[in-house]
């Protein structure tokens, strides 16, 4: 409970319990329950045999989690060989994107900085906590959705297949990238069927590539830097001269969020920012340890150093098309309890201030919430009461002894 | 703080909700800290996303200012029902010229200001172009005072 940056767990009656408007998906709680009751949805591997025919698009974390010898590109030909048709080249799309990043801020006249969409956990942020600074938020699609795209772009293309269509499903490196159940109709990732964790495709994976003769070993490298986008710093690589500061972790990203609500880094162009700490390849369904995978992203994005020329004029060309846009721009999200006027807000401040003065300011939790001025907040919307604070109710007590099956003592931490 | 009942229908009642922040003059280590405040109650109050932009830019330069050039202050946060105000109020050196330090650019501040990133000459035209109406009175040697108001529509 204590360790949600967002304060969106209560403990009722025994159980723990999410506020879904607070809740940003970023999976902290999910590493640390030590029963492991929290489990995130992603499909599972095997739920995929009802889809007819399935590209893979792994994120660029991917490629970090297999031992040094494995290159992406025989990781991409290992996915094929367990099941997907095709995979995605999620480098090329990164690189795509990168360049459509700076694009888009050169042409932008609004207050800066502009502040990337990629990380799901940091729109979520944005939206509920941070809704002045929508506007900042690139409306560019991410490497997975660019990566759908230019798969289409490849079947229109080419006369063989015309309309032959697909599934995509993303091998993500966190919860945060899967689609929720209920917001199928909201999702930006649409054009993307389903994700599977790359936790689930390790074993797999690992046992085809283990099992593959020497003479197999890939000649040739065609994945470029872009799989820089699995570390921090990567989605910026295209700006060059223009100031630009990179953040990961979510307290770290809150604190620069609350600066550039007052302005002070309107000199810094764009901000780069990831919930995780270090970035993607540190994700909640990461495998290998986060300083090896970071080694070997380092180690990859160098493989290619003269890397073909993006042709610039037929990306201006995408980037005209809207072929980069999100289909919909990111929106304040809906305050718990929905909208209020101010006068109701005002009411529910006052009687907060009521609770607070009331409350010890210990911040035992026992009563439940994260903190005093939590359970405040919750009182004054009418979800908790003072007596729920064991300083108050005796019976308080006597109610966790008998949930958590104690005959005397205090309850458990 | 609250309507006294019965007086509803009277115009220019007291203010919804009013909180004032100590600021402390040259400690620029807790530089911001007011307006980071500040603005989480405006959030907290769900006054409209556009006003909290402006409010914490404007409370933030003010914030600054007071940081820089004067020895205390206070910034005081009034909600009406139709607008947000920001009452600024420094014991400092005060202003002399308010026409040139209302310019673009305009600046007084010292090298060691301009090494922690302050002092661009944005403060007070910033103020004015985020707020809707903006008075500024100052007495040399005494203080300044700044009214900014944000309409809530």
């Amino acid at each position: 409970m204590q360790v949600c940056p967002t304060q969106a767990i209560r403990i009722r009656q025994g159980k723990a319990f999410l506020l879904a408007e607070h809740c940003v998906d970023c999976g902290r709680c999910e590493k640390v329950c030590p029963h492991h009751a929290i489990v995130p949805h992603s499909a599972a591997f095997a739920d995929l045999e009802k889809f007819k025919y399935l590209v893979a698009v792994p994120s660029a974390a991917l490629f970090g989690q297999f031992p040094r010898q494995y290159s992406p590109e025989e990781i991409q030909q290992a996915l094929t060989r367990i099941g997907f048709h095709e995979a995605a080249d999620i480098a090329q799309a990164c690189e795509w994107v990168s360049w459509a990043i700076r694009e888009y801020i050169q042409d932008f006249s609004g207050p800066r900085p502009l502040i990337s969409s990629f990380c799901p956990v940091v729109v979520r942020l944005i939206q509920l906590q941070y809704p002045s600074l929508i506007d900042q938020v690139i409306p560019i699609k991410g490497p997975e959705l660019v990566a759908v795209e230019i798969l289409k772009q490849a079947r229109s293309i080419s006369s063989r297949r015309p309309s032959a269509s697909f599934d995509a499903i993303y091998i993500t490196p966190c919860p945060a990238m899967v689609p929720r159940p209920a917001e199928t109709g909201e999702s930006a990732s649409r054009s993307i069927a389903g994700a599977v964790s790359i936790r689930d495709l390790y074993n797999p994976l690992l046992a085809f590539l283990s099992q593959q003769p020497d003479a197999y070993r890939w000649p040739m490298p065609t994945m470029g830097k872009g799989l820089r986008w699995a570390r921090p710093g990567g989605s910026g690589m295209a700006l060059r001269e223009h100031p630009w500061i990179c953040v990961s972790g979510l307290s770290e990203t809150m604190a620069v969020l609350e600066d550039i609500e007052s302005g002070k880094l309107r000199d810094t162009e764009y901000a780069e920012c990831w919930s995780c700490r270090g970035g993607c390849i540190n994700g909640t369904f990461t495998v290998e340890n986060y300083y090896l995978a970071y080694h070997k992203i380092v180690l990859l994005e160098q493989r290619i150093l003269n890397l073909p020329h993006l042709n610039v004029d037929q990306l201006r060309k995408y980037f005209q098309q809207g072929f980069f846009t999100l289909d919909q721009r990111p929106r304040p999200g809906l305050p718990r309890g929905g909208e209020s006027t101010l006068m109701e807000a005002l009411a529910r401040r006052r009687q907060k201030e009521q609770a607070l003065a009331a409350l010890p300011m210990i911040n035992c939790c026992i009563c439940g919430a994260p903190n005093c001025q939590c359970l405040a907040e919750d009182i004054s919307r009418g979800e908790a009461k003072l007596t729920d604070c064991v300083f108050y109710s005796h019976e308080k007590l006597e109610e966790l002894r008998r949930i958590y099956g104690l005959s005397n003592g205090i309850p458990p931490n | 703080m609250e309507n006294p009942p019965g007086r509803r229908d009277e115009p220019a009642a007291g203010p919804l909700l009013e909180q004032s922040y100590k600021i402390e003059g040259g400690n620029f280590i807790a530089a911001g800290n007011a307006a980071t405040r500040l603005k989480d109650l405006l959030k907290e109050i769900k006054i409209p996303a556009d006003v909290i932009r402006r409010a914490a830019i404007c409370s933030f330069e003010a914030e600054m200012n007071v940081v820089m050039y004067a020895h205390r202050g206070t910034i005081t946060l009034e909600v009406y029902p139709a607008e947000v105000v920001l009452r600024v109020d420094d014991e400092g050196q005060g202003i002399p010229d308010i026409v040139t330090a209302m310019q673009e650019g305009y600046s007084t501040a010292t090298e060691a200001m301009r090494e922690y990133g302050f002092g661009a000459g944005m403060g007070l035209p910033n103020m004015k172009k985020n707020s809707d109406r903006f008075e500024i009175h100052s007495v040399i040697g005494q203080g300044t005072h700044l009214r900014i108001s944000i309409s809530l529509k």
